[in-house]
């Protein structure tokens, strides 16, 4: 018997799992990247949820629709980070204090209209994180309302409710 | 749909093209007649362009394939364990050499190494086109929960199953006593090189250069 570092079966399995995530690569690193708003974080991010799902290739297998199963394992390994990185002191007020023409401040910021604020992406960091994701998830990539309430959990009247209230937020910051 | 305050009701199943016909046309009537929300729904419009165009750099050149494959690595080498009773290992192979690297839980950084039991770069043989097997053994007088091991190969050199890498980390535990690590390595060109091994806890690492000479025995 041929005695290699890897069996004939475990090969077979190497390429299942390849097959199965190569061609949903993109659009995982997009969600990623809409997570963590960096390249590297994304694709930190990106092969932390691989190495997650590679035990799990048969059951990936039997997954109907993977494009919206893979973006509930993301963001699960997406708020595992943010808990583990919340254990980390961060100023947040200095990284506000950091977004050019901005003076508010997160407690005042949200009931305020911001006039000065005319960049897209400053106004998605200043959406709470919960509208910030649907808003991204659903007006970026497209993913259903019925996906995005799978993903994160919630019914679907939070989906919508927090929808509604993102793309207001952007519109009042953005006017 | 007739008033101000419906707008803000409507407003996104419009944008998402969830209303029915007649809703849809009562909406659209009432912006058509109320500059107000006419200039609302526009600039809603614009955002909604300006989201679905949000620039997202490409992910770094090859990050697909080396991303799938340190994931199947991660979880093979792992799984593998190559820890596994000195003896077994021995008995299971034909082709064996045995490369030592003591591992104590005082061993110093290898800027500071401590004389080692390896005093010499050792050598072992290789064939060309064709997997023999090298064995590392790793000698640990306690038990480890995690020790990270880095192989490097040459990039003329391949381990089975992974054509293309050089490098390779993963973590393990250490068994007390020897530990050893079955490598199918080839040469893919006639001509030597040295493999790098290193293992690390605790802040603690030990490395080891092994020379593989490359034999070809397709020819006498």
């Amino acid at each position: 018997m041929k005695i290699g570092l890897f069996s004939r079966r475990t090969q077979q399995q190497n390429e299942t799992f390849e097959e199965l995530i190569a061609p949903q690569m993109p659009a995982l690193y997009r969600l990623a990247y809409h997570y963590t708003g960096s390249q590297p974080d994304a694709e930190d991010l990106v092969q932390d949820v691989l190495i997650k799902l590679y035990p799990k290739y048969q059951e990936l297998q039997k997954v109907a629709s993977l494009r919206p199963w893979l973006a509930k394992v993301l963001y699960r390994a997406y708020i595992d980070r943010m808990r583990h990185a919340s254990r980390q002191a961060v100023d947040l007020a200095k990284e506000y204090d950091d977004l050019e023409g901005v003076g508010a401040k997160p407690g005042d910021n949200h009931e305020k209209r911001v006039d000065t604020i005319r960049d897209l992406e400053a106004a998605l960091t200043y959406l709470p994180e919960e509208q910030r994701m649907v808003v991204l998830m659903h007006d970026v990539e497209s993913y259903t309302q019925e996906e995005i309430g799978g993903v994160l959990g919630v019914p679907l009247g939070t989906v919508k409710s927090r929808l509604h209230r993102g793309r207001a937020k952007l519109r009042e910051l953005l006017s | 749909m007739n008033s101000c305050q419906e707008f803000d009701r409507y407003i996104d199943d419009y944008l998402d093209d969830a209303l029915q016909a007649g809703e849809r046309r009562a909406f659209e009537v009432h912006c058509q007649q109320c500059k107000s929300c006419q200039q609302k729904l526009e600039h809603a419009q614009a955002l909604q362009a300006a989201l679905r165009q949000r620039v997202v750099p490409p992910m770094s050149e090859g990050f697909v394939p080396r991303s799938i494959r340190k994931a199947v690595t991660h979880h093979e080498m792992h799984k593998r364990g190559f820890v596994r009773g000195f003896g077994s290992a021995m008995a299971a192979s034909v082709l064996l050499v045995v490369i030592g690297l003591w591992v104590y839980p005082h061993m110093q950084d290898a800027s500071h190494q401590t004389p080692s039991p390896v005093s010499s770069i050792p050598e072992v043989t290789i064939a060309l086109e064709t997997y023999k097997k090298v064995h590392l053994v790793f000698d640990s007088n306690v038990e480890v929960a995690e020790a990270i091991v880095l192989i490097e190969l040459p990039e003329h050199m391949e381990i089975m199953g992974f054509p293309g890498e050089a490098q390779f980390s993963w973590s393990t535990p250490l068994k007390q006593g020897r530990n050893v690590l079955p490598l199918p390595i080839k040469a893919l060109e006639p001509k030597n090189g040295e493999l790098h091994a290193r293992i690390s806890f605790a802040g603690k690492k030990k490395s080891i250069r092994i020379q593989l000479n490359v034999q070809d025995e397709r020819v006498g």
